[in-house]
């Protein structure tokens, strides 16, 4: 894949995560997961694992090249 | 030993350690203006995260977010906590990264010098020095009278609120003005450690203590479930929801003391995983901030408006020895003096390299170094007079200034992303973002679908940005090259 493809693809999962994060739809009475994690609150720690495997593609060489001045 | 002078004791044990590392620091700066100002451009990941993430906390985080949650539930983590994991990471990337590789090329040790360099205009460089310092002030000043008012809760009165603040400015200035960057970066280690450690250390004993995480929430659901839930009312309807999201994400790298910890980075790759590590230390730090104020509203049910915000020296006082006590006290102080020396250390270079070089360009380096110190002086002097007058619309300010910040993140970045970007451009920018906030600040803007005045703010200084361009020249392009290289 072109750098632009990742590029693209990138923005498009960025957007996409964005819009799951205004989460209406989780509004009212939910389920403890575990027993003990409110129900928002662990979709909100599900939504952070995928922003941080986003971060994790967002700083790879395909869409952040190393600067060649660096030390 | 009575439980205040073990309070005591840790606090003493907390500042005396920060002094020393300070002291270390200060005998391996060089009296050069880039080894002062930005620790000689060297920061690895581990210091230079400890760094930009011991400087966004601030003392809001262990004090204000439990007292919002207490009154508002577990919703308070997805509103302020989930989107910062992927908008702060982003603006490192889109403005922090360019913005870094554009002050090593050019030698520019402030934002303002940066992006003055860039447009190879004095006007620009003059309109940021004002908006960073005009904001910035305010936020020191609060921050302060929140870890002084803090420390005369926890001491039970024992340090006066005048006290305390003066202690907590004058450890801040005896390592900021002699150790410069490096010691506010191996500081803001210790001072991270503290209050990461302490706040993981309180969360698993407070469990404990009530029961077991299964047992707190089901305290919480027998006696306060509506907190258990999400709600659309008020600040989580979709359109306060989402500005508020936008605000948060882009303030954080339009703080002058947060982008110039991002030019003191070694490479891209220490920038890069201070990226990956944000939103999982995010997750440490702020799940139990919520809990607390979640767990607190089953356990001290009652307190009213803001005196929620003693939920958690409530929580630890019923639930945890004395020790433990001072450690809460320190991770206080830790978060804001974390904050408070980036700050003071921003603004005395932006007063030394900004104004002070302009008004006597043959000033020597060695006098530059001097100069920042002295100022670091007269700045912390001024905020410690603020502190006692108080003056009451110093809240407002920076509940403004939170926004303000916003306003400028079209100029920062396209200031580093797209050449064709003018003086113009950046000055009508700045010049509508503001307008157009202090207008919907004032309710003369409206809000459509609830969203908040930070929303008018950054769309005026887009539009501002793009009108301001279109209708000039566009800038010469070994200018623009000098700053951001070849095309």
């Amino acid at each position: 894949m072109s750098p632009a493809a990742h590029q693209r693809l990138f923005a498009g999962l960025a957007v996409a995560l964005i819009v799951l994060h205004v989460d209406t739809w989780n509004a009212g009475p939910g389920p403890l997961v575990l027993g003990w994690l409110p129900w928002d609150l662990a979709y909100h720690l599900a939504w952070m694992a995928a922003a941080t495997f986003l971060v994790f593609y967002m700083t790879s060489g395909a869409i952040w090249p190393e600067d060649p001045d660096d030390p | 030993m009575s439980s205040l002078a073990a309070i005591g004791l840790v606090v003493a044990v907390y500042l005396a350690v920060t002094l020393v590392i300070g002291a270390v620091a200060y005998r391996r700066t060089a009296g050069t203006p880039e080894d002062y100002f930005l620790g000689g451009r060297a920061a690895r990941t581990f210091v230079l995260f400890m760094a930009l993430f011991g400087t966004n906390v601030t003392p809001f985080v262990l004090l204000g977010i439990p007292g919002l949650a207490y009154h508002q539930g577990v919703a308070v983590f997805g509103l302020n906590a989930a989107i910062v994991g992927l908008g702060i990471p982003l603006t490192f990337f889109l403005i922090g990264e360019p913005a870094r590789r554009a002050a090593r090329r050019l030698g520019a040790i402030t934002p303002a010098e940066l992006y003055a360099e860039r447009f190879g205009s004095p006007a620009v460089g003059l309109a940021l020095f004002a908006a960073f310092f005009l904001y910035t002030l305010p936020y020191m000043v609060t921050a302060v009278i929140g870890a002084g008012l803090t420390a005369e809760v926890l001491t039970e009165g024992n340090l006066s609120f005048g006290a305390a603040s003066a202690l907590i400015l004058g450890i801040t200035i005896a390592y900021t003005a002699l150790g410069g960057m490096r010691a506010t970066m191996w500081t803001n280690v210790f001072q991270g450690a503290t209050f990461l450690g302490f706040i993981v250390a309180a969360f698993f004993l407070i469990a404990d203590r009530l029961g077991g995480l299964g047992a707190a929430t089901a305290a919480v659901q027998d006696r306060a479930p509506h907190l258990l839930e999400k709600t659309t009312a008020g600040a989580f309807a979709p359109g306060p929801w989402a500005s508020w999201a936008l605000a948060i994400s882009l303030t954080v790298i339009a703080f002058p003391h947060m982008l110039v910890r991002v030019f003191a980075a070694r490479d891209a790759a220490a920038l890069k995983n201070v990226c990956r590590l944000y939103p999982v230390v995010l997750v440490v730090l702020w799940l139990p901030a919520v809990l607390f104020g979640v767990w607190g509203a089953a356990e001290i049910a009652g307190l009213q408006g803001k005196a929620s915000d003693a939920i958690f020296p409530l929580l630890v006082a019923r639930h945890l020895g004395p020790v433990l006590q001072g450690m809460a006290l320190a991770g206080v102080l830790a978060a804001v003096m974390s904050t408070l020396d980036a700050q003071l250390l921003t603004l005395s270079s932006m007063l030394t390299r900004d104004v002070l070089r302009r008004l006597l360009p043959g000033l020597a380096p060695a006098r530059e170094v001097v100069a920042a110190r002295l100022f670091t002086l007269a700045l912390s002097a001024a905020v410690f007079v603020l502190v006692l007058a108080r003056p009451a619309s110093l809240f407002d300010i920076a509940a403004f200034s939170f926004s303000g910040y916003v306003t400028l993140t079209p100029t920062l970045l396209l200031g580093v992303r797209w050449r064709r970007f003018t003086a113009t451009g950046a000055i009508a920018s700045i010049a509508a973002g503001n307008l157009a906030l202090g207008l919907a600040f004032a309710g003369i803007l409206p809000a459509p679908f609830g969203v908040l005045p930070v929303a008018w703010g950054l769309v005026a200084a887009i539009a501002g940005a793009l009108v301001g361009t279109a209708l000039s020249r566009p800038p010469p392009s070994h200018v623009v090259a000098r700053a951001l290289g070849p095309a």
